[in-house]
């Protein structure tokens, strides 16, 4: 989209002021639209007695200067691993929700510990997860499986733990959701108007409800 | 004299086709050279700005901190990269080169007939298994194989990417041992032979030594082939920046680096270009290799012209 090569770009972050500098430089003004909320899920492996996660133990998994090396460091003790080591799978260092999970649990200014297992894609995350008893890692929602566990997600030592759904998505309640968006080259006109506005039609958004997201607002898809 | 000349400068259709054909096959020929100078240019620029400004030679091969897109400080050490593929490769080496030697010389030296051509047929078969297939297999199956059969905690290792590259550089090196094997003249194993030699010790004490520089060619090949290889070990080594001490260790290569960040990152940044300068690295040492191979290859044919025997034919690849 910055290049004007395509009309719609597809985000999982919002554009950097940079990245909107370089496409103005190339006569490509970018118009933002939220289409849709995305849950970010902590999965572990279903053998993992894990039911509930803090940001700040999340913190101290997976940011630089953090603390946390084995599971028995959490409380719990693994069947299947017998090294009690934590296995951090994250995202290549560009992807929207390698950056927003940095936003969202480690703080503008903390880096990710290094040596973690990055994966190329959400669907890896979810795949290593579902093989490797000591693994924990972080995916969109969509990606759920029925061979991954999914533990709630408190903020705070004293917060309620939510677990992951469209619902508390849509509500707010659970801590790491992020918005989607759509970007166009200037304000969009005939078949990509056509388009913006279907996404955003209840016909458009039942789709994303349907595909595990959360919809912008309140939408009947009975 | 001229009239003469004219006379049998006969340009008709076979003389024009006969031109056009050369053309084309010189065509053919250069555009390699063509395309390879091209990408040097085009990666050297690209990767220059990085270079000329930002580059820390003592940061880039002496750190393993690999932090592009941090917001406050980001580094680029590129150790760690660089010990991953060398491990993963070396691992791939000490997989391969057996299976692939042993292969090349059941091939080229006992197998005769059907037996032969099959094989020969399935270890081609074997280069044309796209390497997101094998990545695949190292994720899917090799991952939850290593976990249960060692007891670590994760599969996705060097171990993993290691044999999974050593699978896929051992047909390219079989193919190119047998030719280095067939280059050895019969008229070897025939004065072998002669003296009483058993098949065993004319292979051993006769042909190998012979195909010496063609089996180093091969192995460095398939060494270029590892280094080069990105999808596949993408995949199966964990792409987790480390500094392995153990083949249970999950490390990052320097090609699936590039792989994974180049597709979002903005042109013309400094991630940009120093994911180009690590291109540069890369094509530099795979020239450096494939250099050494050509070299050892050419010894090979002297030697074997030098004693006055049958040249070399097929040595070269």
């Amino acid at each position: 989209m910055i290049n004007g090569t395509v009309d719609i770009a597809n985000s999982s972050r919002k554009m950097k002021d940079s990245e909107i500098e370089l496409a103005r430089g190339n006569g490509n003004e970018p118009i933002e639209f939220v289409v849709g909320y995305d849950a970010l899920a902590v999965y572990v492996h279903p053998d993992n007695p894990l039911n509930e996660i803090s940001l700040e133990q999340l913190a101290a998994l997976y940011g630089e200067g953090g603390d946390i090396e084995s599971w028995s460091q959490y409380g719990v003790e693994v069947p299947g691993c017998g090294s009690d080591e934590v296995v951090r799978v994250s995202r290549q260092n560009n992807s929207g929700t390698y950056v927003y999970f940095r936003e969202a649990v480690l703080g503008d200014q903390r880096d990710f510990r290094l040596g973690s297992r990055d994966m190329h894609g959400s669907k890896d995350v979810v795949d290593l997860v579902e093989n490797t008893p000591c693994a924990i890692g972080y995916s969109g929602l969509a990606y759920a499986t029925d061979h991954v566990k999914m533990p709630c997600v408190r903020k705070g030592e004293d917060g309620d733990c939510v677990s992951p759904s469209v619902e508390t998505a849509i509500d707010g309640s659970y801590p790491i959701a992020r918005p989607l968006f759509m970007y166009t080259a200037g304000e969009p006109e005939g078949a990509i108007g056509e388009y913006i506005d279907w996404v955003l039609s209840d016909e458009g958004q039942c789709i994303i409800y349907d595909k595990g997201y959360a919809p912008r607002g309140d939408v009947d898809c009975s | 004299m001229p009239e003469l000349a004219h006379a049998a400068d006969r340009r008709d259709a076979a003389w024009w086709i006969d031109r056009a054909v050369q053309i084309l096959v010189l065509a053919g020929g250069l555009s390699a050279i063509v395309f390879i100078a091209g990408i040097f240019v085009f990666i050297t620029r690209e990767g220059a700005g990085f270079v000329f400004d930002r580059f820390d030679f003592r940061e880039f091969f002496g750190s393993p901190r690999w932090t592009p897109t941090s917001s406050h400080n980001p580094t680029y050490g590129a150790l760690a990269l660089i010990a991953g593929t060398a491990s993963v490769t070396g691992l791939a080496m000490v997989v391969s080169v057996p299976f692939s030697l042993g292969a090349a010389i059941y091939i080229g030296e006992f197998a005769t007939g059907r037996v032969r051509e099959t094989l020969k047929v399935l270890v081609e078969l074997l280069a044309a298994i796209p390497s997101v297939v094998w990545g695949f297999i190292g994720l899917s199956i090799m991952n939850p194989l290593i976990i249960q059969t060692f007891d670590v905690p994760v599969g996705l290792n060097v171990l993993n990417a290691g044999v999974i590259l050593g699978l896929m550089a051992a047909p390219i090196m079989t193919t190119i041992a047998e030719d280095a094997l067939k280059a050895v003249p019969d008229t070897y194993r025939e004065a072998a032979e002669a003296m009483g030699a058993t098949r065993w010790q004319v292979t051993f004490k006769v042909v190998l030594p012979a195909a010496r520089n063609g089996l180093v060619a091969a192995t460095l090949l398939g060494v270029g082939r590892g280094f080069g290889e990105t999808m596949a070990v993408l995949m199966a080594s964990g792409h987790s920046i480390n500094l392995p001490t153990s083949p249970f260790d999950s490390v990052r290569a320097l090609t699936a680096t590039i792989a994974a960040e180049l597709g979002e990152t903005a042109a013309g940044s400094d991630h940009y270009g120093a994911l180009f300068t690590l291109g540069i690295f890369l094509f530099l040492v795979t020239f450096a290799i494939n250099f050494a191979a050509d070299v050892f290859v050419r010894g090979g044919q002297r030697k074997h012209r030098r004693r006055g025997r049958r040249p070399a034919a097929s040595a070269n690849p």
